[in-house]
């Protein structure tokens, strides 16, 4: 426990001290802020009008009133796809970093195993993604309360923190997969790829209905509806503990070099 | 003698490629073991299965009697390693580089970061930014961070690469103060048979994967060859002369005679009489030893034929 405590202190630093951290915060206020923006754009019409592709955006997304409801929904559909591209940036980062800045060979011969190194690299991310949906969220809220958004209740509040909740945690557990990758691949660029394609492809499924099958799929179903079937649960399960396990072997067993 | 690093027919492949043949050394304690090969070699893929970040594909590496294996890590407490370049996390300042690799260490000595960033000279540098160092700081850090921890086990892989000839000499009496007064065993590769050759106890040669050659550092003196150069006016007259006499002199391309008979290596003036009583006087008579570089190609090129 000590060694782990140890290892989680050096990856604590090294995200604290990294520029990458504030820009993650910085882009997660921004996305939350533009929810905001659109928002705002439905509220006063008359505005939007002047603004050009932000008000035709805003006319793509309109889901109905200008209310919390809606507000909260609107939060929610960002957060699902902004969520995915996010937590797969810190990951690839956080275990890719290792290899393009070839600090990876520090690591690896230590009295600390190697297993408390990526559990606590896991544990980074975690908190580094709780912290980012957390900004995400009270920029959303913030936001909502300056545009004075009608239909206030702590029933919607509730059952939008129950969702985002939901959401946050099952987009969290698609780290391990990535972390794999970053680790196979050695770097940042393809588990980066990975994250934008597996955006895509949840896209994609969720249109031809294989969306509750595909795990990048089901935090933005689970967003939109409230909802997954049981199997969701157990795919997405799945796919932390085999991306964990493909990771863990990964660093025990390959050649690093 | 307590063996600290041993190896038993250590072979490495990547597919049909070996890059690491049946490589048996020992090493022991207190020594400088000086692992000299070209670029390719097999030198650096040596070190990482030393380190256990390399799985053999077949042999074994044990370091103070424990088997290598990344699992284990009791055995790297007392064991400093820098490969290759050193990489450093480049938005971090020294301090807190070293304050990462002193944490990892699980090392609570106070004052251990001053310490050593004053024996590698980094003290005014602890608040500058990795990224911002020079090569030569870059690899003074590494090594700051290979020995924060006083280990008793030093690996590194071209530790003066990058340095300039001040920061090598400062290097080389370093590691011979780890070893000579505080009995670290020292395992360093170079491709500099010149520069290793100067504190290294025992030297051993790889090439193409596979030692060529092991010896100390007296054997790796009395392994260089000799031999004895005549400048004469006239050189093909004195060549054919000493040829009459049973001696072989080769013509040089600066025009000297070059005569490598150990006897006569030995005792030239018997030689020099012989030119002399001739009308032959040799303006320069001298006995030259092969060179490190030139000893070093030649094992490898013998290995080679």
């Amino acid at each position: 426990m000590k060694h782990l405590l140890t290892s989680l202190s050096v990856e604590t630093l090294k995200t604290r001290k990294s520029r990458i951290f504030w820009i993650t915060i910085i882009f997660f206020t921004f996305v939350a802020s533009m929810m905001g923006l659109l928002m705002f754009v439905q509220k006063y019409p008359e505005v939007s009008g002047k603004m050009g592709m932000i008000a035709d955006k805003a006319a793509l997304t309109k889901i109905g009133d200008s209310n919390w409801q809606n507000y909260f929904m609107q939060l929610l559909q960002g957060i699902a796809g902004v969520g995915l591209i996010g937590v797969g940036f810190v990951v690839s980062w956080v275990f890719g970093r290792e290899y393009s800045d070839r600090t990876i060979k520090d690591i690896l011969a230590l009295p600390i195993s190697r297993t408390n190194i990526i559990l606590s690299k896991f544990i980074v991310i975690v908190i580094w993604s709780l912290i980012l949906a957390l900004t995400y969220l009270l920029t959303g809220l913030l936001i909502g309360w300056l545009l004075d958004l009608s239909d206030w209740s702590s029933a919607i509040l509730g059952q939008f923190l129950w969702r985002y909740s939901v959401t946050t945690v099952l987009t969290i557990l698609l780290i391990t997969p990535v972390s794999f990758f970053a680790s196979y691949s050695k770097g940042i660029i393809l588990p980066i790829g990975l994250a934008v394609l597996t955006l895509i492809l949840a896209n994609f499924t969720g249109m031809v209905g294989l969306g509750p099958y595909f795990p990048w799929a089901i935090p933005g179903i689970y967003a939109v509806t409230g909802g997954v079937q049981l199997i969701s649960y157990i795919i997405i399960v799945t796919t932390f503990i085999v991306g964990y396990i493909a990771t863990f072997l990964w660093w025990n067993k390959a050649d690093q070099y | 003698m307590e063996e600290i690093i041993k190896t038993q027919n250590l072979t490495k492949s990547y597919g049909k490629v070996t890059a690491v043949s049946d490589l048996s050394i020992s090493v022991n304690k207190g020594e400088i073991y000086g692992f000299i090969g070209l670029n390719g070699a097999g030198k650096t893929t040596t070190i990482r299965m030393l380190l256990g970040m390399v799985r053999a594909s077949s042999g074994s590496a044990f370091i103070k009697d424990t088997e290598i294996n990344p699992g284990k890590t009791e055995i790297w407490k007392r064991i400093g390693y820098m490969v290759e370049a050193p990489s450093h996390y480049p938005n971090l300042t020294v301090r807190e580089n070293l304050e990462i690799t002193k944490k990892l260490r699980l090392l609570d000595t106070p004052h251990s970061i001053e310490r050593i960033a004053d024996k590698l000279q980094l003290t005014k540098y602890m608040d500058r930014k990795a990224k911002n160092l020079s090569q030569g700081n870059s690899q003074r850090l590494g090594l700051a961070k290979a020995l924060i921890h006083n280990p008793e086990l030093l690996i590194l892989d071209e530790p003066t690469n990058a340095l300039d000839p001040a920061g090598i000499v400062e290097i080389r009496n370093l590691l011979k103060d780890l070893s000579h007064n505080h009995g670290v065993t020292i395992f360093v590769s170079s491709h500099i048979l010149s520069e290793i050759a100067k504190f290294s106890s025992r030297i051993g040669i790889i090439h193409e994967g596979r030692m060529v050659k092991e010896m100390n550092r007296n054997e790796l003196d009395s392994n260089c060859k000799k031999k004895l150069l005549l400048g004469v006016g006239n050189a093909q007259n004195a060549q054919s002369l000493l040829l009459e006499k049973g001696i072989t002199a080769d013509l040089s391309k600066e025009n000297y005679l070059e005569i490598d008979d150990t006897a006569t290596i030995h005792h030239p003036e018997s030689i020099v009489e012989l030119l002399v009583n001739n009308g032959l006087t040799p303006y320069l008579v001298q006995t030259q030893k092969e060179d490190l570089e030139a000893y070093f190609l030649r094992t490898i090129n013998t290995k080679e034929k």
